[in-house]
């Protein structure tokens, strides 16, 4: 006890809220539990979750009740271990199923939560029903955030949720739409159930089974990548995949955007093209689309696929989705490479899509002009804008801290990565290794070679997985906010 | 008339200076040594502070006629005149530093019956000065409708040497004066335009820019460089920007530079001393079609300028707050000197007459453009123009009848209603106003 006392960080009232979010998010567990009713699989491995979930909820709640609120500091903690702690049990189902060792079930797990769709899963047609339905769930409730959900559901996190939601939203800022941080939550939530809904009518529409349709629209604009087939979306009919790649797009989409031209819909057009990081969103995506496409149009000999695949390949790493509508690992060396460079860009702010995020790269090329134009003229005042908006320099300096960070985080996890691979003596290419530790930390999931789109992460080495593992949640969380967990200063004050 | 002028500063005095033989003014002012420098005039001085009940109804606020709040101090300008209307004021007008109080005005008449803004009102004088190359001086009637142009005339331009019965003017354009050594004269057909005169020039902006060109080959001015960020400087980059050019506009504190930049989107702004002549020169400054110096200070206004010269900006324009400086910085070499105060007085004392709209002060004040309505008692009113008998020292420039604007000629008659835009000597403006 005298320990904690002497810690700056309240872990009391940390925990509590912990416990809360944990009880309440363990309900989604009722979603597979109602599906193997359905499906007649196997109740009792989702009823004993369940119970766990809730009784570790309850129990810390009561041994850390009289907490006080949450502040700044113990959001980070909250954010951070919820969703190692939301990993940790959302992985039962894969053991007590027996479809997974413990390791490889914390993967998949990880993997789910953190919409990077990395599997370890084998034999993915043969596995219940039920359970893919958890993992593409998994990816749903992680696409959004589980803080927000949280934010948007429980009264007590009204005070001190924009600390935590800061935390968890990817982007430079949470963008207020209501003075109040909670129907801000909602409004996003409205927004992504709305959308999931549209998406699952229109893919019954074009033929797909409820299972297949509900399985993928859970894992379609939470930008997320698990599917329901071992050749991911390959097999799937020709409308079905320009269906996938229009939802994705809306996937990597601002969600606070996409609400605000939501609520005008005549004139939802002008907003989305007001939006200066969307209108970058769209010209990457079809500047890459119409390289890729003149790269495949000899490959595949016939315009239509080689244009499908172009575009569906690129709006799928580019949002680091990770769906494949063809086995991409056999694409040209100047292909992979520019899927590669793709899983860098990320989606727009705000939405569901990891990596580095739009925003950002836009800003730094506008740092380097500044940078030139500022050798040509030294004395300029040169302040940068997004739109009509001038981002100050405090957050121009967080943006490139990140950037580089990111990088190094790539760099040095590539090296660490090698080193394993080469320890458990298993021979990977480079630009394999490399793609698996950026698919990872991007939150992409299928790389090249052995983690390949239509092959498996399960080869890789324990320590491997662990540390690809690590990297999906400090890619989730968009480093700095577990970064500060790290710091001495964080624990001591 | 009743006028009570709240603040004695430059404005105020000039403003009681004017008015003083015609009606009954009112100061009130708080600085003694100011209150002081009235003794000279023929006011009624009051010493207090103008937003205070007790010294308004001293000074009878409530049977003013006019009341003009000219005190440095927007806030208690504003305070003034709404207690003066309170107290039954006919008219008041309140002076701003400060633009954003002409809109939070404009949106809620706070007993302010017309508000101006020196730094405004200088911003876009300067704003026309640039638009009109060869302007010395430039002023919007009906509107903005009508210009009036002092221009300065080139030794090759083709206006030169013909008689002006002979020179084809742009429609839409009449010279009203020509002003050769600080003569005004109202020509004839048969006068000529010698080289180095200027020329008044009253009509349609599409013509007065035509006979601009003509009279100077000086093009339409693009790089524009501002030097000074104040009030006046970003106001008039504002301006420019909204007519699609980009400005470059150099201030030195580092903290409002970074807060222009951010207010301009298409404004080159450089955070450096005016004065730093490597920075003048690496930028090539002297590049630039047209300088504007609206520094702080006078006295660094006409160094700054006259640097500018030197580097080869062909035409400078400065902005002064001393009137007197106007005639000394032309006469050393500044091509145009714009003083805020004098605008404002201007503005301001339209006002005093009461049917005149709006009025421009020529040549120091030897002579006046003025916009008057024709009304129906007007004796010039029905009458072929060529047989009214118009004060001689007048001429009728511009005729606004509804929508349309006309140059009339000796034909023409006037109608009640008609606005016209009339160049006088100032000697005989009474007698135009009373004929009209």
């Amino acid at each position: 006890m005298s320990r904690s006392r002497s810690l700056a960080v309240h872990l009391r009232s940390a925990f509590h809220l912990l416990a809360l979010v944990l009880q309440w998010l363990g309900l989604a567990f009722l979603v597979p539990l109602g599906a193997a009713g359905v499906y007649g699989e196997p109740l009792w491995p989702w009823l004993l979750t369940l119970g766990v979930t809730s009784a570790l909820g309850l129990a810390v709640r009561w041994i850390t009740r009289e907490a006080e609120e949450v502040r700044v500091r113990e959001a980070f903690l909250v954010v951070g271990l919820s969703w190692l702690l939301l990993a940790a049990l959302g992985s039962l189902p894969y053991l007590l199923l027996g479809a997974l060792s413990p390791l490889d079930a914390l993967f998949e797990s990880m993997s789910g939560f953190t919409t990077t769709g990395a599997t370890v899963l084998p034999d993915i047609e043969g596995q219940p029903r039920s359970l893919l339905l958890w993992r593409a769930l998994s990816q749903w409730l992680g696409g959004m955030g589980i803080i927000v959900l949280a934010i948007a559901v429980l009264p007590k996190l009204a005070i001190g949720g924009r600390q935590l939601m800061e935390a968890e939203v990817p982007g430079l800022e949470v963008e207020r739409l209501t003075p109040r941080i909670r129907e801000t939550a909602r409004a996003l939530w409205k927004v992504y159930v709305g959308l999931s809904v549209v998406q699952l009518l229109l893919l019954m529409g074009v033929g797909l089974a409820p299972f297949e349709a509900l399985a993928h629209t859970f894992t379609t604009l939470s930008t997320g990548g698990f599917g329901t087939r071992s050749d991911s979306l390959a097999s799937f009919p020709v409308p079905a995949q320009w269906l996938v790649v229009g939802f994705i797009l809306l996937g990597g989409t601002n969600f606070a955007l996409l609400y605000r031209a939501l609520r005008k819909p005549l004139r939802a057009p002008g907003t989305l093209w007001r939006d200066e990081e969307f209108r970058f969103y769209l010209a990457v995506f079809a500047l890459i689309t119409g390289l890729l496409f003149v790269n495949l149009w000899g490959f595949y000999g016939s315009a239509e696929t080689a244009l499908r695949h172009s575009a569906f390949q690129v709006a799928s790493i580019m949002t680091t989705t990770g769906y494949a509508s063809a086995d991409f690992d056999r694409w040209d060396p100047a292909a992979k490479l520019l899927l590669l460079a793709l899983m860098f860009l990320g989606g727009s702010a705000g939405s569901t899509g990891g990596s580095i995020k739009l925003v950002r790269t836009l800003l730094i090329f506008k740092l380097l002009i500044r940078e030139v134009r500022r050798v040509l003229h030294p004395q300029a005042v040169i302040p940068i804008r997004l739109g009509s908006r001038v981002i100050g320099e405090e957050a121009l300096r967080g943006v490139a801290a990140f950037a580089i960070l990111y990088v190094t985080l790539f760099a040095l996890g590539s090296i660490v990565f090698m080193l394993d691979l080469q320890r458990a003596g298993l021979d990977v290419p480079v630009l394999d290794a490399i793609s698996a530790v950026a698919a990872s930390l991007g939150n992409v999931g299928p790389g090249f070679g052995v983690v390949g789109p239509m092959a498996s992460y399960a080869p890789l080495p324990e320590t491997s997985k662990l540390l690809l593992m690590f990297l999906m949640w400090i890619g989730r969380l968009e480093i700095f906010p577990v970064l500060v967990l790290l710091t001495r200063d964080y624990w001591r004050g | 008339m009743r006028v009570l002028i709240i603040g004695a500063g430059q404005v105020g005095r000039s403003i009681a200076q004017e008015l003083q033989h015609d009606h009954d003014v009112i100061v009130i002012e708080r600085s003694p040594q100011r209150l002081d420098l009235l003794r000279h005039y023929d006011v009624l001085a009051i010493h207090g502070n103008g937003a205070s009940l007790k010294v308004l109804r001293e000074a009878e606020a409530g049977r003013a006629d006019l009341v003009i709040a000219c005190t440095d101090v927007d806030e208690v300008n504003i305070v003034a005149c709404a207690a003066s209307k309170q107290q039954g004021a006919a008219f008041t007008i309140a002076r701003v530093h400060d633009p954003e109080y002409i809109e939070t005005w404009e949106s809620g008449r706070l007993g302010v019956d017309f508000m101006v803004c020196s730094e405004l009102l200088t911003s876009e004088t300067i704003a026309e000065l640039i638009g009109v190359p060869a302007a010395r001086e430039v002023h919007t009637f009906a509107e903005g409708r009508i210009l009036m142009a002092e221009l300065s005339v080139d030794e090759d331009s083709p206006l030169v040497g013909r008689p002006l019965a002979e020179l084809e003017l742009p429609r839409g354009a009449r010279i009203v004066s020509i002003i050769h050594d600080g003569w005004v004269r109202i020509p004839t057909g048969r006068d000529r335009i010698r080289p180095g005169d200027l020329i008044v020039s009253i009509g349609t902006p599409e013509a007065i820019t035509q006979l601009n060109r003509r009279a100077s080959g000086a093009a339409q001015a693009q790089d524009v460089v501002i030097l000074g960020g104040g009030r006046i400087g970003y106001r008039l980059a504002l301006t420019l920007e909204r007519r699609g050019l980009h400005p470059r506009l150099i201030e030195s504190d580092p903290e409002r530079s970074r807060w222009l930049a951010e207010q301009l989107p298409h404004t080159q702004v450089f955070q450096s001393d005016a004065t730093d002549l490597d920075f003048l020169e690496r930028e090539r400054i002297g590049e630039a079609d047209v300088g504007v110096s609206v520094l702080r200070r006078d006295e660094t206004n006409l160094l700054c300028a006259l640097l500018l010269k030197s580097l080869g900006v062909p035409r400078v324009i400065v902005g002064v707050s001393d009137p007197n400086y106007i005639r000394v910085f032309e006469r050393v070499g500044v091509d145009v000197a714009v003083s805020a105060r004098k605008v404002v007085a201007e503005e301001i004392l339209r006002f005093t007459k009461s049917r005149i709209a709006g009025m421009s002060i020529l040549e120091g004040d030897r002579a006046e453009v003025i916009e008057i309505t024709v009304t129906e008692e007007s004796p010039l009113a029905g009458v072929p123009l060529k047989e009214a008998n118009f004060p001689e020292g007048a001429t009728i420039g511009a005729v606004v009848r509804g929508k349309e604007v006309l140059i009339p000629r000796g034909s023409d008659v006037l109608r009640p209603g008609d606005r016209a835009i009339v160049f006088a000597r100032k000697d005989v403006v009474p007698e135009v106003e009373k004929r009209l």
